[in-house]
């Protein structure tokens, strides 16, 4: 039963064993993000697609009323990826030089606290991790970030921080109108809950986090000013936090509330979706353009939980695994460029298909997978977004279908500038990716694949508890 | 030990430990001095919590005194952070010409201080509150600049006026009931007394404990105060008399100025021929508009400030706004508002604490927070200690400073002061943007290099390595209170917070 705990103890112990390791710090780094994942794995055998759950190593008892823990359908999916991206991130910073220590020690704090998000049953717990969260990034941002990183850092941490502190009041009102901190409890007690006022308050927190325009403007700072393990946790688990929260939290604590903001929330999606393409569009940077597509991703995963069916929960979820494994590949890739470049300017380069084959190679599937081919990680998600949303709104969603084909468009003129064209020359001397390089970008493709091609792995998970939250609330408008 | 010796031992230690030092001081050596002040701090903190564990808080102790329970609890709290900002301040006090003194002075208003939050009679209430401002006076005259003179001249004046002011409500107080000063006698005559000479009262106490607690409008001594005086006394002060203080304040207003018994006051009047009727501006309605105005304007001024310690001067203020909603919820959270101030109290003795390692390792320190650049690369123990002290005043969790604002703000939320909580929240956003831009100075910027005439010789390498170890004494107690606030932090994850609530139990 220890072992839902291990989740978030190993990275914490591993926190600290490579903060001593000092320069070995990185293998210290790898064994434990590893030992997450079989952690992780062993939880396997369990009847997690039946609709089981693993409770922690405590329950809460009058003596320990914060501490509870569950790993079930909803979080699972979730936890699974953070373990795989902390093994990719702990890769992608195999070479940093400066003071490996603190910043591995900083990178598997970071991934427990996480965890802790996504296991925590106790809304005490849960926020305390969702701030947790912060400390690490701010540091991995401020110290290890790139030129802007210290004014990006702040900005990042006030931005989440206010919207968390919003949130912690309305969890303040729930926890005392209901007594308990416990959230199934709480969830039972629903009704006595003032939920206009705590969904609101909850739900900014969670809105800010994913985040929807216009609560977007820390997104794109953080996420290119960041180092590469920092953009990859980033965009590849944070985000979800915010998804995560509002299914977790949000909808079970005032389900009434919920149904009369899903015409907002659609909207919310929508207007990521369309805006995030855009700019992504537009952008000249090719980091930018990555941390752009974030927004856009994230919108169909606003548009999906705006359906308020169990359908449309599990495209979000499906949404949500896909973006995190799609954006971790993107971003791993212009962080290996970036090392070999020092620049992530579009327009000078050009022909990399040629320098860099096995590089450009990537690069053009990450970007196949982040626009939505059938067959990749990303199809499955979006598409269903796209027909529940269909189904509920009616001719209403059709600017997501304009997003989606701007999605295609930015990812293919990302894809044609940089791997097209003729040569820069000034490139040509580069090395191409090395095995170890190879090792988490292989390992993003065959998971970005392999969900493309059995999505069900991930809903099957979740299936029976988001059908209760779609019965929860009314399963539609 | 009776249980009344128990109560009154702390403050005898305290009171005894200081004369020692002074005496000691005066005719053999500063160390010993300030080793005999800390050792007796000590002493009187163990003493109380035996007490704590010992007795319900209801024992009285010759009828001015309460303790036991919660009372001796925040006895405790106020004793170990004297002593700590005493050997954390160690070098300074040992090395200066009026060190001896400054830590006898400590003593002797931490045994105010402690009088003053366990005293059940408003003469020893004044008593104790005039003592550990004198006290307090003194030690920010210690720094002797001229900036350290007005300040504490600036602080003289202003406590006079505050002192005046609580005179007179004890004197409305007194008078009203016909002659006694013990409050519970007090309140057993209020029923059918006359409502505007109690308000006039109740306003006239809560402006002076405005005045010690240095909350807006009646702050501007503090900032002063906390940036001329030396770090380790500036952190005493930051601490203990305020934590001190806001006790004293809760009982006064829950024995004297709440609870159906006491009247309302009506106030009536008109703007033009709109006629305006307010109702029932109980105290905590006062506190409330303290509390407001405290969070606010503590805050905002706080973020404009480049001196590390006005840095601190200000947000002590938006502290004691904190502190204040919990006076405005009232007394059923004293407890939870106690456990809030003693982290604000553990975490700004080690911020000034920490001050003191920058000042020692860094002899040119102008006290700018941009002067402390790299610190937190420079002196990566330390640094990480005043990085969890600064975690811990913006309210973040794993840290004290979540649990007391997370109950005192719920409990607030819970009796429908959801507006001030949300305020309050907003200040704390707000904090980070000065705690934050310490962490940043420490750990963002780069240690900046020493100018080439400075570096060479040998005899100011050796000058500079010796001052370094002035530190060391600052650094261990910076890094044992920031374990303390992290251990206070964590545990109640796993173990619940009633162990926390324990040592504040108020019956």
């Amino acid at each position: 039963m220890l072992q839902v705990d291990l989740l978030i103890a190993v990275p914490l112990l591993g926190a600290v064993l490579a903060l001593l390791a000092g320069s070995r710090a990185r293998v210290v780094a790898l064994l434990a993000t590893v030992a997450t994942c079989g952690v992780m794995l062993s939880m396997a055998s369990a009847d997690i697609f039946g609709g089981a759950s693993i409770a922690g190593a405590y329950e809460v008892t009058e003596f320990v009323p914060f501490w509870a823990l569950r790993l079930d359908g909803l979080s699972t999916p979730l936890v699974a990826l953070t373990a795989v991206l902390g093994v990719v991130a702990v890769l992608a910073s195999w070479n940093i030089e400066e003071r490996p220590g603190p910043h591995h020690a900083l990178l598997l704090m970071l991934i427990s606290a996480v965890m802790g998000v996504f296991l925590a049953e106790d809304i005490v717990l849960f926020y305390v991790f969702w701030e947790a969260v912060l400390i690490p990034m701010y540091f991995l941002i401020g110290v290890w970030g790139h030129e802007r990183r210290r004014h990006a850092a702040t900005k990042f941490f006030l931005y989440t921080f206010a919207a968390s502190a919003l949130m912690l009041v309305g969890i303040l009102i729930a926890w005392f109108a209901t007594g308990t901190s416990y959230i199934p409890d709480m969830a039972a007690d629903a009704a006595g809950i003032p939920s206009g006022i705590v969904f609101w308050l909850i739900v900014i927190g969670m809105l800010v986090k994913i985040p929807v325009v216009p609560l977007h403007t820390w997104l794109p700072d953080a996420h290119v000013e960041a180092p590469t393990a920092g953009s990859i946790l980033l965009a590849g688990v944070l985000l979800k936090m915010g998804g995560y929260g509002i299914m977790r939290v949000a909808i079970p604590l005032a389900p009434a509330e919920f149904v009369s903001a899903q015409a907002l929330f659609a909207v919310l999606g929508i207007v990521g979706i369309v805006y995030g393409a855009a700019v992504a569009f537009a952008q000249t940077d090719l980091k930018r353009l990555v941390a752009y597509s974030s927004v856009a991703h994230m919108g169909f995963v606003v548009l999906a939980i705006s359906v308020g069916t169990a359908a449309g929960f599990s495209a979000a979820m499906l949404g949500m695994v896909s973006h995190g494994l799609v954006a971790a590949l993107l971003f791993l890739l212009v962080g290996q460029l970036y090392d070999r470049t020092h620049t992530l300017e579009i327009a000078r380069f050009g022909g990399l298909g040629k320098t860099l084959p096995g590089w450009a190679t990537a690069l053009t599937f990450g970007a196949l997978a982040s626009l939505g081919l059938p067959g990749l990680s990303g199809f499955p998600g979006e598409f269903a977004a796209m027909i529940e949303g269909f189904r509920a709104f009616g001719w209403w969603i059709l600017p997501a279908g304009f997003g989606l084909v701007l999605g295609a468009a930015y990812n293919l003129r990302a894809v044609r500038e940089v791997s097209h064209g003729p040569i820069n020359e000034r490139w040509a001397g580069l090395s191409d990716l090395a095995l170890k390089d190879w090792m988490p970008v292989g390992l993003l493709c065959v998971a970005v694949l392999f969900l493309g091609v059995w999505p069900r792995l991930i809903t099957d998970i979740c299936e029976p508890l988001l059908a209760a939250l779609g019965a929860l609330v009314g399963g539609g408008m | 030990m009776s249980q009344e010796l128990l109560v009154i031992t702390p403050v005898l230690l305290a009171l005894g430990g200081g004369v020692l030092a002074a005496i000691i001081a005066s005719f053999v050596s500063r160390p010993a001095a300030v080793l005999v002040a800390a050792v007796a701090l000590v002493a009187g903190a163990g003493v109380s919590v035996s007490a704590v564990y010992g007795f319900e808080a209801n024992v009285l102790a010759y009828d001015v005194m309460i303790g036991g329970g919660g009372f001796s609890g925040v006895a405790a709290v106020i004793l170990t952070l004297a002593a700590a900002a005493l050997l954390g301040g160690f070098a300074w006090f040992a090395r200066s010409p009026s060190g001896g003194l400054a830590a006898a002075l400590i003593a002797l208003s931490t045994a105010a201080a402690v009088a003053l939050a366990q005293s059940l009679d408003l003469v020893f209430t004044l008593i104790a509150l005039e003592s550990l401002a004198l006290c307090a006076y003194a030690l920010v005259a210690q720094a002797r600049s001229p900036r350290a003179d007005e300040a504490a001249v600036k602080y003289v004046i202003q406590g006079s006026v505050a002192t005046g002011l609580f005179l007179l409500g004890i004197a409305i107080l007194v008078g009203l009931h016909g002659g006694g000063t013990a409050l519970l006698s007090i309140r057993s005559t209020f029923a059918g007394v006359p409502s505007t000479p109690l308000a006039a009262a109740m306003a006239l106490v809560a402006a002076a404990f405005a005045y010690k607690l240095g909350a807006f409008p009646f702050h501007s001594w503090a900032p002063d105060a906390f940036e001329t005086a030396p770090p380790s006394s500036a952190g005493y002060l930051a601490a203990a008399p305020k934590i001190a203080a806001v006790l004293a304040a809760f009982v006064l207003s829950s024995i004297l100025f709440s609870g159906p018994e006491v009247p309302a006051w009506q106030l009536s009047w008109s703007i033009g021929s709109l006629p305006i009727l307010i109702d029932v501006p109980r105290i905590s309605a006062l506190w409330a508009v303290l509390a407001t105005g405290s969070i606010l304007f503590g805050n905002l001024a706080a973020l404009r400030q480049r001196s590390y310690g006005r840095m601190l001067g200000y947000s002590g203020i938006a502290q004691i706004g904190y502190a204040l909603v919990g006076l405005t919820v009232g007394e059923r959270v004293v407890g939870i508002t106690m456990l809030l101030l003693s982290a604000y109290g553990a975490a700004v003795v080690a911020a000034f604490l920490a001050a003191e390692v920058v000042r020692c390792t860094r002899p040119q320190w102008d006290g700018t927070i941009s002067g402390m650049a790299g610190f937190g690369r420079s002196n990566p123990v330390t640094g990480v200690a005043l990085a969890v002290a600064m975690f811990s005043l913006t309210g973040i969790p794993l840290t004290a400073g979540f649990w007391g604002k997370l109950l005192v703000f719920g409990s607030a939320v819970g009796m429908g002061w959801e507006w001030l909580v949300i305020l309050a929240v907003l200040g704390s956003v707000v904090s980070f943007g000065y705690y934050g831009r310490v962490l940043k100075t420490i750990y963002f910027e780069e240690v900046p290099s020493p100018p080439a005439s400075q570096t060479g010789t040998a005899e100011e390498d050796s000058a500079a390595s010796e001052s370094a170890r002035e530190g060391r004494a600052a650094s261990v107690v910076t890094v044992v209170l920031a374990l303390a606030i992290l251990a206070v932090g964590i545990a109640p994850l796993f173990v619940g917070i009633e162990f926390l609530q324990r040592f504040f139990m108020f019956g």
